[in-house]
């Protein structure tokens, strides 16, 4: 049954002219897809890495000059919103219901609030845990959980192609 | 007589499983290995380029166990991968092109462990400058897996991806 037309905020997104273009010329969604995983590797190996760092992984490297690398992981997260967004809009309805979408986001979002939490929580304090120096536990448990994160993430986007899309009925 | 090596391998009882069973475990799998191999070994490559200076490089060597975890992860996800479209793989330009991209990027990440990384005295200060050599080495390594990146996901496309398969 085709329930469309009881969303018509997700209709008018489909309507608009990215999704159109994304839709009409058939190259544009593969290459979106490949730059998407460009992007996850660059937030994630740049994120991942100062988890690493923090937990352990390469003790004699300063965490400062690795912490210089955010921007580019930044610039990488910028790629995969503008390629997530026109993904949506190519068809709205693929994940606006789909559970693991939703997953996806709100894992995204808590590992947003989690990097927020060692921005604040570790790194203002940093020199105490200067070059070579163990991490406090603080560090290590926001480590862990940054990278179960965003290897949930990469589940959830995973999985949105295994998911049941269908919208509900009103 | 490759061809039916081929075909025995997908009509086998493993691909069948794969299939049924496993297939979104493991293209997961596949994923969280890209992550961490190339994730990691674009770190190495933008340090060797001149980002995060204060970084001594011969401390970004013991990277290299996480890059073999996630490159194992990818190689036995992708030969899962490859067995269950073993003829379509075989006779794709795209597939043939990834396994050669995969093996131009792992070797410029060994030339640049052996050149630089392994180097531990002559770049042991925390802002020393990778030699051209190597940063030429970095920019192949970039565009080899940025494209084994690409091709991999044009290699998913049964209908216009797939160019190049043989009858």
């Amino acid at each position: 049954m085709d329930l469309s037309s009881n969303y018509p905020v997700l209709v008018w997104i489909k309507s608009l002219p990215p999704g159109e273009f994304v839709r009409s010329n058939w190259w544009v969604f593969p290459t979106l897809q490949s730059l998407h995983f460009c992007g996850m590797t660059m937030v994630i190996g740049i994120v991942g890495l100062l988890d690493l760092r923090a937990l352990g992984l390469a003790r004699s490297l300063p965490i400062r000059p690795l912490h210089r690398l955010l921007p580019l992981a930044w610039v990488g997260f910028g790629l995969n919103l503008l390629s997530g967004v026109l993904f949506f809009m190519h068809d709205p309805f693929i994940y606006a219901f789909n559970a693991s979408f939703r997953w996806k986001l709100l894992f995204i979002l808590l590992a947003g609030v989690n990097a927020l939490w060692f921005e604040l929580g570790v790194f203002t304090n940093l020199d105490r845990w200067q070059d070579k120096v163990e991490t406090s536990s603080l560090a290590k448990v926001i480590s862990v959980i940054s990278l179960a994160l965003w290897i949930a993430v990469i589940v959830g986007g995973r999985y949105i192609a295994f998911t049941n899309s269908a919208a509900p009925a009103p | 007589m490759i061809d039916d090596t081929l075909l025995a391998l997908q009509n086998s009882a493993f691909a069948t499983w794969i299939q049924e069973s496993v297939y979104p475990i493991v293209i997961t799998a596949h994923s969280i290995g890209l992550a961490l191999l190339v994730g990691l070994l674009v770190v190495i490559d933008l340090r060797v380029l001149g980002f995060a200076k204060g970084a001594a490089l011969p401390g970004l060597r013991k990277l290299m166990t996480v890059v073999w975890i996630g490159f194992w992860c990818n190689a036995i996800s992708g030969a899962m991968l490859f067995v269950i479209d073993a003829k379509k793989d075989y006779y794709s330009w795209l597939f043939r092109s990834k396994l050669m991209l995969i093996a131009v990027g792992l070797i410029m990440g060994a030339r640049i462990t052996s050149t630089v990384l392994n180097k531990t005295t002559e770049y042991a200060a925390g802002d020393a400058d990778a030699p051209q050599q190597a940063k030429v080495l970095a920019v192949v390594s970039l565009l080899a897996w940025t494209s084994a990146i690409f091709v991999g996901r044009w290699l998913a496309y049964n209908t216009y991806g797939d160019i190049g398969v043989g009858e």
